[in-house]
């Protein structure tokens, strides 16, 4: 694979360099070496939107950030004891960019212009933190990876060919006044501030009010497992999207872009919604992996977006010596959202009473996910109800004397309690319902339907539930 | 068992005090290694702690003295409802008053739609029950699993209608182990005849009268002699039959009891079978 500009190959992945594709060839070059290559043009726009994704994945390190055409600074001086060191924050944003499927080339340097100009040059070493080391490094650096930070113009370059300059180190040995009078004030200045000598004031990355990251795949997906993977990399965003504003999620939801056969698929949204507010990424990607497998993708997935729908202020949780209360509760609630996830909402249920008399609609089934309303307590001396009830209720078959069958005879073990109700709602109960016993002992719930034409005639049994 | 062997075949070959001077000799070998060695005729000491059944004669049936607080237990039932909740509830609500009602009951694949009535009436506390029901067996092991290795509930009552693998139920049994949480797997009667990681088998068969025949056929200690009778109660307004053959000839459809007003006075038509007693 390799990206593409002017016919001309700005970049190749490691797999087409090693068959012996080379940046800077033309693409017809290219394609005779390696027919089988995918050649994609270069497109800013979403180089632009890849940064900014990098930056809010990175804003897990540090809130201050610069945005550059391709790449990302950081403000890290206040992190470094907060991760461990230099050598740790480095691991990590090593680790951060990978999860985001980025190859970076991380450099450190007490100031911004040569920290970037480490990185962009591909001086072997890229890691120094005193002054007087940082110096030694830039010194080395050739003159041509100024373009990083400000472009010279073909006057400025003949210039400098014509005195015989190279590195930057030579550059600035030059007498200042000189150098500022042909070369230009702005050069000088750019000098200053990768050496430290001048302020380098840089305005700080804002992130947007809503988030909201998209993935297009290099290929279509008809499996679950590279929408997860797909997922992976989006997730470091919201994470230090989160952490920038504070928030914890509780609402996400993913747009499955489909790839369109002969007539239009209209977009797939699966919502994720939290028991509890949480920031952590590990368990959002478990979530989306067990919500994803469940779901049956109705065509290939070309492009995937993940949005934060509602998320609440939230300020963390500090870290605990010993396991608490709370830490246990929120391991429930991340079990709850594991079993949601993958069993959906309407298979994990509690359950409320509701004030009716007819069984059936006595209560109500409440996902875990939403707060249940304090159960009253129960009115005493309530008449007796079944541990399990069935629905809808199973008709049984009665004998010749109207006695109800239910594999064998039932014997009835209690009298008839009444249920006459719903006239109000047009879903008419008017039942007698009795104890009754079987031949297998087990004890059930039965009533006898009542005719609501003929007040004598009675009408079928119905099985409506069991004792446990 | 290897020792025992040993002396039933010396029982074939020579005379009865040579027998005898055998075994006692094996006892005190026995005896010799000490703690270590469990006899099968006695009780195991049981590790892990356990919660009184609520049923005297049970406890007593029972290593511990009550049901395991860790780990997989079987209840075989010959179907679903068979009077199981009966049998748990006094342990069901010992665990919630004990756990303060912080932790949550899981009940997985239950037989029906919990009726809230009657689950109020038994002291459970309603925001502390989670029903999962999930569409394959497949997916309730997989949920069972997650909550024992999650440690978080108090209990885990699974209803497991079909035939389970034992390599699922060792799966279980070591997560809930792991986890600290009882899981009661509620298997059908069936299920007797295969074998079972479960340090605790017991099977329920119900009888007449709400009574429900207890074997705990596999423990940690002696076999068990006979099955235990015990009598669940019966629903508030059930009658207990004085003799629980009697057929119940016909039901006068005048009889029944309105909501709210007090029962009349008994035997107005219903059968002679019947008698009005409450529990």
């Amino acid at each position: 694979m390799a990206v593409v500009e002017q016919h001309r190959l700005l970049g190749a992945n490691r797999a087409a360099r090693a068959l012996g594709v080379q940046v800077g060839q033309s693409v017809a070059t290219a394609l005779a070496l390696l027919p089988q290559l995918v050649v994609q043009p270069r497109d800013e726009a979403r180089e632009r939107a890849f940064v900014a994704t990098l930056a809010l994945a990175l804003a897990a390190l540090t809130p201050k950030l610069n945005l550059q055409a391709s790449g990302v600074l950081l403000e890290v001086r206040a992190s470094l004891r907060l991760f461990g060191g230099v050598r740790c924050l480095l691991r990590r944003a090593q680790a951060i960019a990978h999860d985001c499927g980025a190859h970076v080339r991380l450099a450190c340097a007490p100031t911004a212009s040569a920290a970037w100009l480490l990185a962009t040059s591909g001086s072997v070493r890229r890691r120094t933190l005193q002054s007087s080391h940082c110096a030694r490094q830039l010194d080395r650096i050739p003159l041509g990876a100024l373009d990083a930070l400000l472009p010279l113009t073909p006057r400025q370059t003949e210039l400098l060919q014509a005195l015989g300059v190279q590195r930057l180190g030579e550059l600035r040995a030059l007498p200042r006044a000189g150098l500022q009078r042909r070369l230009g004030r702005a050069l000088a200045t750019t000098l200053d501030r990768a050496y430290g000598d001048a302020s380098d004031p840089r305005p700080w990355f804002a992130p947007p009010e809503r988030f909201e990251a998209r993935r297009e795949l290099l290929q279509r997906a008809d499996d679950a497992a590279v929408l997860v993977a797909a997922i992976g990399a989006l997730l470091p965003a919201l994470g230090g999207w989160l952490q920038l504003h504070w928030h914890a999620a509780t609402v996400l939801s993913l747009r499955l872009r489909h790839e369109h056969r002969r007539e239009p698929v209209p977009d797939t949204v699966l919502r994720l919604q939290l028991s509890t507010p949480s920031r952590d990424i590990a368990q959002l990607a478990l979530l989306w992996r067990e919500r994803l497998q469940r779901h049956a993708l109705a065509a290939p997935v070309y492009e995937l977006i993940l949005a934060l729908e509602a998320s609440v202020a939230h300020g963390g949780t500090p870290g605990e010596l010993l396991p608490t209360a709370g830490g246990e509760g929120q391991g429930h609630a991340a079990l709850l959202d594991r079993l949601v996830a993958r069993l959906g909402p309407e298979r994990v249920l509690r359950f409320e009473p509701l004030a009716d008399h007819r069984p059936e609609r006595a209560q109500r089934g409440v996902p875990v996910t939403e707060t249940l309303r304090v159960p009253a307590e129960p009115p005493p001396g309530a008449p007796p109800r079944p541990a399990w009830l069935l629905e809808p209720p199973q008709p049984l078959a009665s004998d010749a004397l109207g006695r109800p069958l239910h594999g064998g005879l039932l014997r009835l073990c209690s009298r008839a309690e009444r249920i006459e109700a719903g006239w109000f709602d047009g879903g008419l109960a008017r039942r007698d319902y009795h104890v009754a016993e079987g031949s297998d002992h087990r004890l059930r719930w039965v009533y006898r339907e009542r005719r609501a034409d003929a007040p004598g005639n009675q009408g079928g049994w119905f099985l409506h539930g069991w004792f446990g | 068992m290897y020792s025992i062997n040993f002396a039933a075949m010396s029982v074939l070959t020579a005379p009865a005090s040579l027998v005898a001077a055998r075994l006692a000799a094996s006892a005190l070998a026995l005896a010799r290694l000490g703690a270590p060695v469990w006899r099968a005729g006695d009780w195991a000491s049981v590790g892990a702690p356990t919660e009184p059944t609520g049923w005297p004669a049970l406890d007593a049936e029972l290593p511990g003295g009550g049901w395991p607080l860790a780990g997989l237990c079987e209840l075989l039932l010959p179907a679903g409802a068979s009077g199981e909740l009966a049998l748990l509830e006094p342990w069901l609500c010992s665990l919630r008053r004990r756990n303060l009602g912080s932790q949550e009951l899981l009940w997985v694949a239950p037989p029906g739609t919990p009726c809230v009535s009657a689950l109020q009436a038994m002291d459970l506390a309603l925001a502390r029950l989670v029903c999962v029901n999930p569409a394959s067996t497949a997916d309730a092991a997989w949920a069972v699993e997650q909550t024992l290795r999650s440690g978080s509930c108090a209990a885990v009552l699974w209803w497991s209608p079909g035939p389970s693998v034992a390599v699922t139920l060792r799966r279980l049994h070591l997560a809930a182990q792991a986890g600290a949480t009882p899981l009661i797997a509620l298997r059908p009667a069936a299920a007797r005849s295969t074998s079972s990681p479960a340090p605790l088998r017991l099977a329920c068969t119900p009888r007449p009268g709400r009574q429900l025949a207890v074997e705990v056929f596999k423990r940690r200690g002696p076999p068990m002699s006979a099955a235990l009778t015990l009598q669940l109660p019966w629903p508030a307004a059930a009658r207990r039959t004085v003799s629980p053959v009697a057929p119940v000839t016909a039901i006068n459809p005048g009889s029944h009891d309105v909501v709210g007003r007090p029962a009349p006075a008994p035997v107005v038509a219903a059968s002679p079978a019947l008698v009005a007693s409450r529990a």
